[in-house]
């Protein structure tokens, strides 16, 4: 299997490609994905590719759109649903949890809704509160669905193969500010089982645990922290429900001490979701309390000193490493 | 209704009686691969969809052979395999899955319908007309067939409707018919145009039905001041079983097959009582059961 | 503001101390030279003084509490003077993202390591696991975590302290006496060469008649000084097992235990083996009467290489000492008592003042025949006792 270099954009891009070419029953339905490309240029070519029946342009109505999605998903077809951002999702939210993550419950199970929704979030381009949210926590929340965070172009590329081949309704995010990042990804890309931690950087003084475009401030960080001679490890979970609680725990068993990074709001998040795991999990092996990071409990603002000082960045988990190696 | 009141049904239910007509004369068309969504009160959905009576009797009771195996209850009654995608118990909850359904018919190259059975309540649901836009847009096979009993639950709907609702589905190019809803003929024709069309490539429309639900909004009803004297008995009088028996008659059928006939349903419905009331409760380990189809892994 | 800080005090290997008692309250007058507090270790305690005139602003420490050398004890200063602000606990709201990104948490804060008043003590949860493995009382360690917090190092480090074996654990509802200070370090003494030794007791009589008939001399003074002369005769018992192998050391330092006020104390007489009898038993008297007032110095105690332990006054005959950890053998008198006994031509019957000695030897070092042959030649010896001229 070779490698090529990869921004996240086209690993994307080609994952749907293939498995769209393998899989007629796979959809691409979204505003502006078809003859456009996708505001972020996501699906660029696919119309071309696999024609106006493959490959839709909605209307603006997410509730009506990811409903047929979801029906579609019932009745023999795999939708992907792309949400421009994340935050319009909440127009669709009956759609994607009464509808979608219930039905195979509800039913007894009797239905598969193979639905993929994937979505842009994450803030860092002034794009402002309605804009910017990363909301994964409220989905991960929801029995019933998968919530998949890829940080580096061949996670994206393995998850969203697997997310296209298995029955259920999935959850699959992409920070809108790590599309142009570069990374090697095999080809045919391999399928990433929902479930499993990567670890991206082994250590031995403290674990971080980071999601998406978090783990890539957290390696900053680990560089900064190997030259004062900290040794970091750094997980990245890439789904968080299913969650490889284990795979955490184990780290933590080795070093003692963990910090969360999320880019979700600190409060009720996916960061705070991890750190009650590690507490249960590696308890009697913790030296210090659980460092959490996570966005300010603020609507995202607009100016972009403001906005970037709601975010973690790598002095935020240099200090939090810092203070549990105390 | 009794055995609600004798406690061997958890919940809520929503009881059909007076609509029938509508689901009688909708799917005297349907295939068993035509799909239907519903309602919260979709028990005459199913029943008319051909859904097992024990199944969905053992379902509103919680029990282990209910058609759900007891984790839906009333308000989630479905069998995929007669293509009755659920009752649903958000108003408006059907109609996107009915849109895709459509949807799917047609990518797959299928001639089969899908029918969005909806309250008058529903009709100042957003998505509604979301997917009235996007079913015009592409000419989807699917019927609209809102069945308008006047009541949101305890509030008259003609307070709640601005407008007209037919010309709101006119106005997307849904073609839109008003019919009798305790009338089972009228019905029958009605549905015969609408389904001809959509299975034919003609697109979506709607049908409009007056009806009465004669026992209320649930059967926990404790604010039934909101009818009028006298209205329930007006409707009544409309009663599409009555109505159907009266013609039958007319057409030649006795006064001793149609008593052979009650009788014979009766003793099925008793039947169905019985068995359902036999039938287990789920075992705590299905709790757990059913979340996910998969594991996360590719297949 | 004056730092008092504990000193390293009369020993190389003093690492910490354990605070007996405060002499001074905060807001205490002290003028310098006052003593502030009575410190112990696991030699000696001693007192540390007011090194300069002021008023006792805070204690640090607390009476009860173990602190390492350096550590704060108390402030003295003006009374009016600020007291310095308590050390940062974590980093101030560091830069760029995180000032709202990380929130500190409010830590229910004990001033020491000490049980608070839900009588739970800070400590790590990784410190508490191996604090159970170990077997080390968390209530006896300071924490060198933060806000006092018992890391997974400090219990370590306790653990080595104590020689491996631990302090033990407390938990039922009877009272409790504390393992600090000098109880600990017997115990550990104890227990270490309990563990780490091959002891076997050999036990006798031996005849000290003539000793006991003779006028103006004291019997414990002359069995101590035949000791001293037969071990110097034997020196596999006057011996040391090191790393590097078995020392037989030049001189003795007799050690001779004593129920001090404080408990079990076991002052060295230096050079035993070059003193004149005189000079023992002076030195001896010295000795006991120093460890009965507590005013042994870390120099009287160091140097041991034989001890002797007496329990002759509570009537005890024979009995099975504990060897002295770096020592080869312990010998335990006990009381003389009139004995009947058979006479040397076995004929009549007669009464001897006969004492109770068990010889308590490590065979890892010394094997029997060598120990008994120490043991019946000091029986002789002291058998046939005559005084000097």
């Amino acid at each position: 299997m070779t490698a090529t270099d990869r921004t996240m954009r086209q690993a994307i891009t080609e994952t749907l490609r293939e498995r769209m070419a393998a899989d007629p029953s796979i959809i691409v339905l979204g505003e502006d994905v078809g003859r456009h490309g996708g505001s972020f240029q996501v699906t660029a070519g696919l119309q071309e590719e696999f024609g106006a029946d493959r490959v839709l342009d909605m209307p603006v109505s997410e509730a009506g759109f990811i409903g047929m999605a979801v029906g579609a998903a019932m009745t023999g077809l795999r939708p992907v649903v792309d949400v421009m951002f994340l935050d319009f999702v909440l127009l669709g939210m009956d759609q994607i949890v009464n509808q979608a993550a219930h039905m195979r419950y509800m039913t007894g199970g009797q239905v598969e809704v193979p639905v993929v929704i994937r979505a842009a979030f994450g803030a860092g381009g002034s794009s402002g509160a309605q804009h910017s949210q990363s909301l994964h926590a409220w989905f991960a929340h929801v029995p019933g669905l998968h919530v998949v965070l890829p940080s580096t172009p061949a996670d994206a590329a393995g998850l969203l193969t697997t997310a296209l081949t298995q029955p259920d309704p999935v959850i699959f995010l992409e920070d809108k500010m790590e599309y142009g990042r570069r990374g090697p990804v095999g080809s045919p890309s391999e399928p990433i089982p929902f479930g499993v931690a990567d670890i991206k950087r082994r250590g031995e003084d403290l674990t971080i645990v980071a999601t998406s475009s978090m783990v890539h401030v957290a390696l900053r960080a680990a560089d900064r922290l190997a030259e004062a001679g900290i040794s970091v490890e750094v997980i990245d979970p890439r789904t968080i429900a299913p969650l490889d609680r284990e795979r955490i725990a184990d780290s933590v068993v080795r070093t003692g001490r963990a910090v969360v990074v999320d880019e979700g709001h600190r409060s009720f998040g996916a960061g705070a979701e991890i750190a009650a795991s590690i507490a249960e999990d590696a308890f009697d092996h913790l030296e210090a309390p659980i460092g959490r990071l996570g966005a300010a409990d603020v609507p995202v603002p607009f100016a972009p000193g403001l906005e970037a000082a709601t975010i973690p960045d790598v002095d935020a988990v240099v200090a939090a490493v810092r203070s549990a190696l105390r | 209704m009794q055995l609600y009141r004798d406690g061997h049904m958890p919940g809520l239910v929503h009881a059909y009686s007076g609509q029938e007509a509508v689901a009688i004369g909708v799917s005297a068309h349907l295939r068993k691969d035509d799909t239907i969504t519903s309602t919260h009160r979709g028990h005459g959905h199913c029943i008319a969809k051909g859904v097992d009576m024990t199944a969905m009797m053992a379902e509103n009771m919680g029990r282990l052979d209910g058609v759900c195996a007891g984790m839906g209850g009333s308000m989630h009654v479905a069998d995929v395999s007669l293509g009755i995608l659920g009752a649903n118990g958000i108003v408006a909850g059907g109609v996107g899955i009915a849109t895709g359904s459509a949807f799917s018919a047609r990518t797959l190259g299928t001639d089969r319908v899908s029918v969005c059975f909806l309250g008058d309540g529903s009709m100042n649901q957003g998505v509604v007309y979301e997917t009235m836009n996007l079913a015009a847009l592409w000419q989807l096979p699917l019927i609209y067939v809102c069945e308008y009993n006047g009541f949101t639950e305890y509030t008259r709907t003609e307070q709640l409707i601005a407008g007209d609702l037919l010309a709101r589905a006119e106005a997307f190019g849904v073609g839109a018919v008003e019919v009798d809803g305790m009338d089972i003929v009228a019905v029958r024709d009605a549905a015969a145009a609408a389904v001809a069309r959509a299975r034919a490539g003609g697109g979506p429309s709607m049908l409009l039905a007056r009806t009465h639900r004669y026992y209320g909004h649930h059967v926990a009803e404790f604010d039934s001041a909101y009818r009028e004297e006298g209205e329930l008995e007006r409707w009544r009088a409309e009663d599409p079983i009555l109505r159907l028996a009266s013609l039958l008659e007319d057409r030649g059928l006795s006064a001793e097959d149609l008593a052979t006939i009650e009788k014979e349903t009766v003793a099925e419905l008793d039947g169905v009582v019985e068995r359902a009331l036999a039938s287990p409760v789920p075992a705590g380990e299905q709790v757990s059961a059913f979340v996910y189809a998969g594991t996360g892994v590719a297949r | 503001m004056i730092e008092v800080r504990l000193p390293r005090e009369g020993s190389t290997t003093m690492s910490s101390g354990v605070v007996l008692e405060w002499f001074v309250e905060e807001g205490s007058l002290v003028q310098e030279g006052d003593v502030l507090v009575e410190i112990e270790t696991d030699k000696v305690s001693f007192e540390v003084p007011a090194p300069a005139s002021g008023t006792v602003r805070r204690l640090v420490a607390e009476a009860g509490e173990e602190v390492d050398v350096g550590a704060l004890l108390v402030l003295i200063g003006d009374a009016d003077e600020p007291l310095p602000e308590p050390e940062p606990i974590g980093p101030s709201a560091p830069s760029g993202g995180s000032s709202s990104a990380q929130a500190e948490f409010d830590h229910r804060s004990t001033a020491t390591g000490r049980a608070d008043e839900h009588g739970r003590v800070r400590a790590a949860p990784a410190a508490r696991r191996i604090a159970r493995e170990l077997a080390v009382d968390l209530t006896m360690l300071s924490g060198s975590g933060p806000e006092g917090r018992i890391t997974s190092a400090d219990v370590r480090a306790a653990a080595t302290r104590a020689g491996g074996s631990g302090a033990v654990v407390g938990g039922n509802d009877d009272p409790l006496r504390g393992l600090s200070g000098h109880r600990g370090v017997v115990a550990r003494r104890m227990a270490q060469a309990s563990a780490e030794t091959a002891a076997v007791t050999l036990m006798m009589r031996a005849d000290v008649t003539r000793i006991a008939r003779a006028e103006g001399v004291s019997l414990v003074d002359v069995v101590v000084h035949e000791i001293v002369r037969c071990v110097s005769r034997h020196p596999g018992l006057n011996a040391s097992l090191t790393d590097a192998g078995i020392v037989e050391h030049e001189r003795v330092g007799l050690g001779y235990a004593v129920d001090g006020r404080r408990g079990l104390v076991v002052p060295v007489i230096a050079d035993a083996d070059v003193r004149s009898p005189s000079d023992l038993a002076a030195e001896r008297r010295r000795l006991v009467k120093a460890a009965l007032e507590g005013g042994l110095s870390p120099s009287d105690l160091a140097g041991g290489t034989f001890t002797v332990t007496n329990l002759g006054a509570s009537g005890i005959e024979l009995f099975t000492p504990i060897i002295t950890p770096g020592q080869t053998a312990v010998l335990g008198l006990g009381a003389t008592v009139p004995t009947v006994v058979p006479t040397r031509d076995g004929q009549a019957f007669g009464v001897r003042s006969l004492i109770g000695m068990s010889l308590t030897f490590d065979h890892r070092i010394v094997d029997g025949a060598e120990a008994g042959r120490f043991l019946g030649e000091l029986s002789e010896e002291l058998a046939t006792w005559r005084p000097e001229a």
